[in-house]
């Protein structure tokens, strides 16, 4: 809506310009409206600036200002600033016009402590990135975690190439929390091969909160946060929206995703809906088909929003339905299987042709969320919300089995999440802005088939604020936030196997601080401390079995204590021109960090030996670099490139030596040159070219490693979009190519590169409509 | 206004095909888990016993309780017979059977020191007239103590070929063999 305006706005202007210039004069009386984008409704004591001539003004009642002295035919840099709302940048050519109108988006007090969806907020005092624009479209419909792996420090843990789960500055699963419009994603995050259950189609904008986030995002959040945002609705009335179909050449994958707005003229309510389907058969490295790796996946969602000058309402449902095929050539009875398949070059047990099927193994997952949240501004100052979601996940996963009339999975988890927030936030009361708020959660786990977890039921609750210290003279801002949580849990289990019957519970704190300092109107430099405390989950609990596609036995520990991250990030930004630029140093320190550790004793089954792990801790040392930048060259090219690399360590069992965390990003590079071009008719070329380099990781531990890292690897991507505007409409073509070169690599951080490569060349296609 | 009526009551379907997907209800049966593999031998001699690979409480928890394989020496055939259970259900599941039915995807390879001197012969085949390994003859000419290793196959590739069947191992689990 906001661009709406603003194009609208400018489309005039740009129209007055038109008119033959006069001869200067610098007399001129500027004379606007603010008003609020949302509620149309002026907006008085707004601050208005003009940069180039440092003077400003404050609108009255009915958000009307003049500034006199101005310079006609001049083009001035506008500030809007109001404490209810976005600051608004705006660039004006002043002409004879008798009024001028300026649009700011309301903004959300809090930098969306937990349960808050806002497009618009402060600036992060943690370390942050958000997944440029074009990289989202052209990696959302391959997976949520094709798009974050766009970002410098964040990573994927794979398990084929379908299941990717993302890593944040090296940690992953339960300690990384997956926020989708406000409500955090509880489903089974502790498996490495359960993939997040998210449509990244229902995102507008998709942010990483690096570090410890805990406090606005809950104990889930104790190494960072995936925070998905839905596109602002529409506040036109009539229909709106964007029909995107494509495809990849690779799996021959197909697939369609739409969203549609909708707002009644003289009505209160707008409505959202939203779908996505795709297809996909067996993926191909350079050299072979991978047997059974393709894919079947339908997502939709509804939203209801009634929008009053008071209260307002949502309502949102949404369905995720997936069937999954697991790589044939990775499914191994046992140690020696797995042996012989990291000794054969090529998978075996593999056929090497098409095909759409998806057989044993495979996953099938739903993931259904219903929130409903109200909001209510009880004065100008103070604002009260209510939130309620409930989510229910169940997984299943179907293994090969023995006989063919068996249909039934061999592992199956349901779970039902419910969780209340009440929130209290008041805008700046001298200079603080900030909230309280607590939380409420209930969990029931149910495992119908197989085992590794046991059944539980959780209960818990929290309480949080956070305040922030901002003037607009002043460079500074400053943002502290402390929160509590409180979690009991009751996990069983029954049958001749082994009975389990036991509460735990455990209390948490989470702290953090922040300062910022902005320099100018385009650098900022920020630090960050965090605490967070996690406590076990109930599979580093009492987990115990064995996991097929590592081949190596898993046994919790019940003796497990909280473990205490203390994150401290040093972001240094500058988003001006020419040069844009971001760094962040990190450093993460974690006491009594849980990990896997290996025993020297194998544990015999019926299948034979398995190498043996059991949750132990130890303290833990992990930090990093990410850095970005954006240089531009003439002819509307521009050179881009990122870098990440880290390190983590911990402490072994009773000495001072340490050895390497297993598992941990090998450091990479990326350097791309681009071209982004503007037609004369303002449509819109772009095409970027680049080349990234994984390294191989040498820093890792040798127990238990069944083979060393695969060796280091340079991709080279092409990506492009043509956007045009026809039929007074807007149109864009994309047309990606990812591993142009068909180099056949395997990757660490894939589970699976002890049975095949990773998929060679792959050619995406895709025609986005947007309608309105 | 029709159009928002129409929109509504879409809305209203999409959210009761929600509610409503949550509803299946899944039936109990549990997975399977092999917890007992019982080699049963017979001679014409009259001699009859059955030794047991026995993990009650499945992968990990307490070891598995594993007997010793007490053979006479023999010339002439000992007959050997497999019997795979779980007995971690009630009624105990016997997979023999499910085995046998599925015989053309098993094959069962019988690895022993090729010093120790024991002679197996396949005395059972599937329907395309490859080994099975269900039911075997030993000849076990000479005493001797050494160790037997079973390995049950699941969908083998190649089922002539004994050293790499392919497809992945169901079972896996060895024995002391003594022959007095």
């Amino acid at each position: 809506m906001k661009y709406f305006l603003f194009r609208l706005v400018l489309g005039t202007i740009l129209f007055v310009i038109a008119v033959p210039a006069q001869s200067q004069e610098c007399a001129h009386v500027l004379r606007g409206y603010v008003y609020e984008a949302e509620t149309n409704a002026p907006l008085p004591y707004a601050t208005v600036y003009v940069e180039a001539l440092q003077r400003g003004t404050m609108t009255d009642e009915n958000g009307f200002f003049s500034i006199p002295d101005l310079c006609m035919n001049s083009r001035y840099k506008m500030e809007f600033k109001h404490v209810e709302c976005v600051h608004l940048t705006q660039e004006i050519d002043l002409d004879n016009r008798q009024q001028y109108d300026f649009f700011l988006q309301h903004a959300h007090v809090l930098d969306e402590v937990q349960i808050r969806a806002q497009a618009l907020r402060p600036t992060a005092v943690e370390a942050e990135s958000t997944v440029d624009e074009r990289d989202l479209d052209a990696t959302k419909n391959i997976n949520l975690g094709a798009a974050l792996k766009t970002l410098p420090g964040v990573n994927t843990l794979n398990t084929g190439s379908s299941v990717s789960k993302p890593i944040i500055h090296g940690l992953h699963s339960n300690r990384i929390a997956i926020v989708n419009n406000s409500v955090p994603l509880e489903g089974q995050q502790w498996g490495s091969e359960h993939a997040p259950e998210i449509d990244p189609n229902t995102a507008g904008t998709l942010r990483v909160v690096k570090g410890a986030a805990a406090v606005r995002y809950g104990v889930g959040a104790m190494a960072g946060a995936v925070v998905l945002e839905r596109a602002a609705l529409r506040q036109k009335k009539g229909w709106g929206g964007t029909l995107t179909t494509g495809g990849f050449s690779n799996g021959r994958q197909l697939y369609l995703s739409g969203s549609t707005d909708f707002k009644q003229e003289e009505s209160p309510w707008t409505f959202r809906l939203q779908g996505s389907w795709k297809r996909g058969g067996n993926l191909h490295t350079p050299d072979y088909f991978m047997q059974n790796t393709g894919l079947h996946e339908g997502n939709a969602s509804f939203l209801a929003q009634r929008s009053g000058t008071r209260w307002q309402h949502e309502f949102f449902a949404s369905t995720f339905n997936q069937k999954l095929g697991v790589l044939r050539a990775a499914h191994v009875g046992n140690l020696s299987d797995l042996q012989l398949a990291i000794d054969s070059p090529l998978p075996r047990n593999n056929t090497d042709a098409f095909s759409y099927a998806v057989e044993r193994p495979f996953q099938h997952v739903e993931h259904q969320t219903a929130w409903v949240k109200s909001t209510l501004r009880i004065n100008p100052t103070w604002k009260l919300s209510a939130q309620y979601a409930f989510q229910y996940n169940h997984r299943s996963e179907y293994d090969v089995v023995r006989s063919s009339n068996n249909d039934s999975p061999q592992l199956a988890f349901q779970l039902w999440t419910n969780m209340l927030d009440l929130s209290l936030e008041h805008f700046p009361i001298r200079n603080w802005s900030g909230g309280i708020g607590v939380q409420a959660l209930h969990q029931l786990n149910f495992v119908s088939r197989g085992g590794f977890i046991p059944d539980f039921q959780s209960a818990g609750g929290s309480i949080w604020a956070m305040e922030r210290w901002r003037t607009f003279s002043v460079p500074w801002e400053f943002e502290i936030g402390g929160r509590y949580d409180y979690k009991q849990s009751h996990a069983t289990t029954s049958g001749t196997l082994s009975d389990l019957d036991q509460t735990v519970e455990f209390g948490t704190l989470a702290g953090s601080v922040g300062l910022l300092y902005r320099h100018g109107s385009h650098g900022r430099i920020s630090v960050h401390s965090g605490l967070a405390v996690r406590p076990p989950s109930i599979n580093e609990l009492f987990a115990r079995g064995v996991h097929f596609a590592s081949a190596s036995y898993e046994e919790g520990n019940a003796a497990l204590v909280p473990e205490q991250a203390w994150n401290n990030s040093l972001s240094v930004e500058y988003t001006g021109e020419p040069i844009q630029f971001s760094f962040q140093f990190y450093h993460n320190q974690i006491r009594d960090f849980i990990f896997l550790e290996p025993q020297a004793e194998p544990v015999l089954t019926v299948r034979g030996a398995f190498p043996a792990y059991q949750y132990t801790q130890s303290d833990a040392i992990m930090q990093g670099i990410d850095a970005q930048c954006k240089l531009p060259l003439p002819a509307d090219l521009f050179i881009s490139s990122k870098a990440s690399i880290l390190r983590g360590k911990y402490l072994l069992a009773g000495t001072d030596a340490y050895d390497w965390l297993p598992l941990l990003p090998s450091d990479r590079f990326e350097l791309g040159l681009g071209w982004d071009h503007m037609t004369a008719s303002d449509n819109e070329w772009f095409v970027k070219l680049s080349a990234s380099h994984v390294g191989q990781q040498t820093r890792y531990q040798e127990t238990g490693l069944l083979a060393d890292p695969p060796p280091g690897y340079t991709l080279i991507a092409l990506q492009s979009t043509y956007a045009f505007e026809a039929f007074e409409q807007s149109f864009q073509i994309g047309l990606d190519v990812m591993n142009l070169t068909n180099t056949a690599y395997r990757d660490y951080l894939n589970f699976f590169r002890y049975f095949s490569d990773e998929p060679g060349r792959n050619v995406g296609l895709r025609v986005q409509w947007k309608f309105s | 206004m029709t159009k928002t009526v129409r929109f509504l009551s879409l809305v209203s379907l999409v959210v009761l095909a929600l509610v409503f997907s949550n509803c299946k209800k899944s039936t109990d049966t549990q997975t399977e888990l092999i917890t007992d593999v019982e080699l049963r031998f017979t001679h014409a001699s009259g001699f009859d016993q059955t030794f047991t690979w026995s993990d009650p409480d499945g992968d990990g928890g307490n070891a598995p309780v594993i007997d010793d394989i007490v053979l006479p020496v023999s010339l002439d055939s000992l007959h050997c017979s497999i019997q795979i259970w779980d007995r971690s259900k009630t009624p105990a599941v016997n997979i023999t059977e499910e085995i046998l039915q599925e015989a053309d995807d098993h094959l069962f390879v019988f690895n022993i020191d090729l010093n120790a001197n024991v002679l197996i012969v396949y005395a059972d085949a599937d329907t395309q007239g490859n080994s099975l390994g269900l039911k075997t003859n030993w000849i076990t000419p000479q005493a001797g103590t050494t160790t037997l290793r079973l390995v049950l196959y699941h969908e083998p590739t190649n089922k002539s070929n004994f050293l790499d069947p392919g497809g992945e191992v169901d079972v896996d689990v060895s024995f002391p063999l003594i022959i007095q």
